[in-house]
């Protein structure tokens, strides 16, 4: 943008945000879904430190801790903030992990389609045969719980959905005039794929993609839970639940309960976020 | 296409399938840590010792022999022995695949008891209160995690109400007689009230859980058909004809919705009698999703093989069952 913007395009500019914000504020989707990622960017520096003892163990929600403090003493509120951090980005990084292999993949199927075509659909109807959580347990187990495995075990699972999502979206696109016309043109295949495919669906993988950071979360909380997730202490939700599940049912509700909801919290707010994205392609944000 | 080659056709696919499954998974629990010889004869075993029952159990050998020897062993039904029951594989399954089995299909029998109801009533009528609740429901019921719902379920019925019995296994009364390994039947087989009513209890909590977070996704596909198919052409000339709502909903919408539902129900109905590990973990069931991560924690190869491939077959026989069915049903299919 040059230097002497016309005060013209600066209001627009300008109303351009402010519609934008304004839609933000009037969808609960986008609206909640900016809070938690605010909570997760900014929450850490503000609440006490997840692994200190702060004094009282299984002491109740009070006005001093707002979700109480667990067996170690430590502050429930604190690691549930702390946890909002590492869950999104392990969803995040994962799902995005999975969309860069699996899409590629699925539209290279779709556009050369015959034996590689075939060759993938056997493969991803086989991952989709497996038991997603025992395959995610089992290769936890053999290479050992850590971060980065964890996300290379979620993104897995995840790459089938974007490689049949895609295959599906661009089968019907590799007849159409327009990539007809690009191969006259001369194009290569990288080429068409990347220009004039891809873009034509990226938006159902979009849509789509808010669903597998809510998937990613809920495989890695249920890992964690069932013990072969994050490595304690570290604050993570499904392991923090885990962390109650002992108390849950002689009093001590809290501990479980609102890393819980947490969960519960963030993966609706992701799903709903996926029908608005959806329900919004003709329109809204950014309309053109 | 004639049906026994569409049939043929699938099992081919199955078994390739069936294979590729269990190639994955033995390269993967042939990775878990330690040596099952060790868990065998014990850490204060002498070294001659454990390299007997290495050998004994073929470890010493290169992973590709390892796996067809137990390609071998699987062509003539033997799963393998696992070293922490001490029991052949087969035997610890069929003690514990009814208890999947029965949860299984109650909870798949709740989840369709409401979600297609709530899902074509909420199409019918747009916007309307059984509308949002649909969607309500169904959003809550696609991101509560199994295991939390669960917990709550136990806080709220068994903590505070106290009507639910704690969640300590399959019963708390007597076992029934053993003919079909369900308990509930085994009880109403025998005409045992009280056992009936003590294995039923600790049912419901587990059930219910499933119900609501298999049912959810059912109430949108519900929906999604049924929305689909009143605004369909078909729909339109039964109504220019004059046909009563009633009848348009029940005799000429409803079977086209009824073919993708059941889809969606039987692809449900696999994934719940592979083991649903969460459930039975959260209320200490002892099924097959108990027993794999039981088993994982430990080291145990042979179950978790056999857990995965159980899964894997559940879920691909219930798949192939429903595609023929489709096949003689709908003509459509059949080109």
């Amino acid at each position: 943008m040059t230097a002497g913007t016309s005060p013209d395009h600066r209001t627009r500019t300008r109303s351009r945000l402010g519609r934008v914000a304004r839609q933000v504020l009037r969808t609960p989707a986008y609206l909640s879904i900016a809070i938690i990622v605010l909570v997760a960017l900014v929450g850490p520096f503000l609440v006490r430190d997840p692994l200190g003892f702060h004094g009282g163990t299984l002491t109740a929600p009070s006005a001093e801790f707002w979700f109480g403090t667990d067996q170690f003493g430590r502050d429930i509120f604190a690691r549930v903030v702390h946890a909002a951090r590492l869950d999104l980005w392990v969803g995040l990084i994962a799902a995005a992990l999975a969309v860069v292999v699996g899409m590629p993949l699925g539209a290279l199927g779709a556009y050369r389609g015959g034996a590689f075509d075939a060759l993938l659909l056997r493969v991803s109807e086989s991952f989709q045969a497996f038991p997603t959580l025992l395959l995610a347990l089992g290769i936890v187990a053999a290479l050992g719980p850590s971060i980065p495995i964890l996300i290379m075990v979620i993104a897995m699972v995840n790459v089938p959905v974007y490689l049949r999502l895609t295959r599906s979206a661009v089968k019907p696109l590799v007849d159409s005039d327009f990539v007809l016309a690009a191969r006259c043109a001369g194009k290569s295949q990288a080429t068409i794929l990347r220009r004039h495919i891809l873009p034509n669906v990226s938006e159902i993988v979009f849509a789509q993609f808010s669903v597998n950071v809510a998937w990613a979360i809920q495989i890695l909380a249920a890992l964690s839970f069932v013990g072969l997730g994050v490595k304690l202490p570290t604050a993570e939700w499904g392991a923090m639940v885990r962390d109650g599940i002992d108390y849950m049912y002689y009093g001590q509700w809290w501990i479980s309960l609102f890393p819980g909801l947490a969960i519960l919290a963030t993966v609706l707010t992701l799903n709903y976020l996926s029908d608005e994205i959806r329900h919004g392609q003709r329109g809204s944000i950014g309309s053109r | 296409m004639h049906l026994a080659v569409y049939v043929l056709r699938r099992l081919a696919y199955m078994l390739v399938a069936l294979f590729g499954v269990s190639l994955v998974a033995f390269v993967v629990t042939r990775l878990l840590p330690g040596n099952p010889a060790y868990m065998i004869v014990g850490v204060m075993a002498d070294e001659s010792t454990v390299i007997a029952v290495t050998e004994r159990l073929g470890l010493n050998l290169p992973i590709h022999e390892q796996y067809f020897r137990y390609i071998q062993q699987l062509a003539s039904g033997d799963l393998g022995d696992s070293w922490r029951t001490r029991n052949p594989v087969t035997t610890d399954i069929g003690a514990r695949w009814p208890a999947t089995i029965e949860l299984g299909s109650a909870a798949l029998v709740l989840a369709l008891a409401w979600s297609i109801p709530l899902g074509i009533v909420s199409a019918l009528r747009r916007r309307s209160f059984s509308d949002r609740l649909a969607n309500a429901l169904s959003g809550f019921g696609v991101s509560i995690p199994e295991f939390f719902l669960g917990m709550i379920l136990l806080l709220v019925f068994f903590a505070t109400l106290e009507w639910a019995p704690p969640a300590l296994g399959r019963t708390l009364g007597d076992v029934p007689p053993h003919t079909t390994g369900f308990y509930t039947v085994d009880a109403i087989l025998a005409g045992d009230w009280e056992a009936f009513k003590a294995a039923a209890v600790q049912m419901i909590l587990p059930a219910v859980t499933l119900a609501v977070t298999v049912g959810a996704p059912m109430v949108r596909v519900t929906r999604g058909f049924m929305r689909e198919t009143m605004a369909s052409h078909h729909i339109r000339s039964a109504r220019a004809l004059g046909v009563p709502e009633r009848s348009i909903v029940l005799r000429h919408a409803l079977p086209n919705v009824l073919l993708p539902v059941s889809t969606m129900g039987a692809i449900m109905y696999g994934y719940l009698l592979g083991g649903t590990v969460l459930v039975e973990f959260v209320f200490a069931r002892p099924g097959i999703g108990k027993y794999a991560i039981d088993s994982i924690s430990e080291s145990d190869f042979a179950p978790v093989l056999a857990a995965v491939l159980l899964s894997a077959l559940s879920y691909l026989l219930v798949y192939l069952i429903m595609d023929i069915l489709h096949f003689v049903i709908d003509p459509r299919t059949r080109t």
